[in-house]
């Protein structure tokens, strides 16, 4: 279910700023079947044509605001519900170039009942500046 | 009085996550489209306004579509996020807290009753104790498999239970527990992934005379089969079979039940639980409660495949109403 719903292809898109581009957002799911408080995200990772952008270098954007993921570590008030979508903005001088491309989005909730961090993983393919 | 019919929210998870139907429009599901006369929710999945505090007004909505449709809250499921920090498990004081927050919010909205994780420590439960009298709600710690009825984890917190004398701490069965062979879809999946149908048997004739799963490794290789038939095998890793006799242990004890299952079949049979003991054994130690239909097939369905969780769930309360004698 979540491998199909989790991001939809057209939740990927460019952020232009001023006419120029500075990176582009990716909008997630939560590969979880609740809601979660923020500090039980292990860890979101992109990779844009095998280039890896680690949590360091995203910001997560939900109804409360935006966060760098070091403030989302203790961050146990505000959460990710279950079916909303976040949105993770990766910066790429530029946003996403001409052509076709392949965007892999990985998400890691804290299960504590199954005792550590289960990542889930959604590959587009053929993701293009133009969409769908 | 006797065993009533309800439906954990749990199994119109995708109906939910894809925004085709909301909180108000399942509940309008259970009643009109199924008939279901209780309704048990995860608020941490579905919130009723938010979690953990909703307002005022959002808990007088909720519980005007309760009336709406003649809905009765039976069950609220409650998680303690132990690892809600990276770095160190939560301590007994801060898990104590997160289960009087939930005591509170199923008070506020109506359930009388908390599924309490397998996992959770019985420690954390007798220091709830107080907290659960305090607020009128019931604890039941989930006997989940790979758990047994029987397992040391499940009599030692009943040791406990018994010993506190308290009225607030019990079980939740979750018919997982009853789990015979593997659900029709998945011998479909791998028939059509090319699994041997003779293997397929096998498996099936092993975890129905319950079987450990290293056993059935050793028949797979033994009659040539591969990748598909291991993958079946190994998806019944966690499925340890409870006797339904068992029931019997702690029958005074049992406050609610999950009606797990995992693909009904046209007939309204389930094809990988038995629901027919269980049920019948529920009668005869007069349990007066609920079972909440649990559908968890939504897996079993891969590609341009969706489940129809609605149906499945219909289907259920059709066998259901059979066993109960409804």
């Amino acid at each position: 279910m979540y491998g199909k719903h989790m991001v939809l292809k057209e939740d990927i898109q460019s952020v232009v700023v001023d006419g120029v581009g500075t990176g582009f957002t990716v909008k997630t799911k939560i590969p979880y079947y609740r809601g979660i408080a923020l500090s039980l995200i292990d860890d979101v990772s992109i990779r844009f044509d095998g280039r890896l952008f680690p949590k360091e270098e995203l910001t997560f954007t939900t109804r409360d605001g935006t966060f760098t993921f070091k403030e989302m570590a203790t961050m146990t008030q505000h959460r990710w519900e279950y079916g909303e979508k976040a949105t993770v903005f990766v910066p790429l001088p530029g946003g996403i170039p001409l052509g076709f491309h392949r965007v892999e989005t990985t998400v890691s909730i804290r299960v504590s009942y199954l005792g550590g961090a289960h990542p889930f993983t959604v590959v587009h393919e053929n993701v293009s500046p133009m969409g769908g | 009085m006797g065993i009533k019919r309800s439906i954990s929210f749990y199994s119109f998870q995708q109906n939910y996550y894809t925004g085709r139907r909301n909180l108000r429009q399942l509940l309008e599901v259970a009643s009109r489209t199924i008939g279901s006369p209780g309704i048990e929710l995860i608020p941490e999945q579905m919130p009723v306004g938010s979690y953990p505090v909703p307002s005022e007004a959002a808990v007088e909505e909720w519980k005007g579509w309760l009336t709406e449709y003649g809905l009765t809250p039976t069950c609220m499921d409650s998680f303690i996020d132990t690892m809600l920090y990276r770095d160190r498990f939560l301590t007994r004081k801060e898990q104590v807290a997160m289960m009087e927050r939930d005591l509170v919010l199923a008070k506020r909205l109506g359930f009388p009753v908390i599924r309490v994780l397998c996992p959770v420590r019985k420690e954390v439960v007798e220091a709830s104790l107080d907290l659960a009298a305090k607020h009128d709600v019931k604890m039941g710690l989930e006997i989940h498999a790979p758990m047994t009825i029987r397992s040391r984890w499940i009599t030692e917190y009943m040791e406990m239970v018994q010993k506190s004398g308290t009225k607030h701490a019990g079980l939740i069965i979750d018919f997982g527990i009853f789990q015979m062979r593997p659900p029709r879809k998945a011998l479909e999946n791998a028939k059509r992934a090319g699994a041997k149908p003779e293997i397929l048997d096998r498996i099936c004739a092993l975890q129905e005379s319950h079987r450990p799963v290293g056993e059935m490794m050793a028949e797979i290789a033994r009659m040539g089969g591969g990748d598909v038939e291991r993958g079946v095998a190994a998806s019944l890793a966690r499925s340890v079979f409870s006797e339904p006799e068992w029931l019997r242990d702690y029958a005074p004890y049992i406050q609610h039940c999950h009606g797990k299952f995992l693909e009904m079949d046209e007939d309204c049979n389930e094809t990988a639980m038995d629901y027919e003991t269980p049920i019948r054994i529920l009668k005869e130690i007069g349990y007066d409660g609920w079972i909440s239909s649990e559908y968890e097939g939504q897996r079993l369905y891969t590609g341009a495949e969706e489940a129809d969780e609605i149906e499945q769930v219909r289907r259920h309360h059709v066998m259901m109403k059979r066993y109960i004698g409804e």
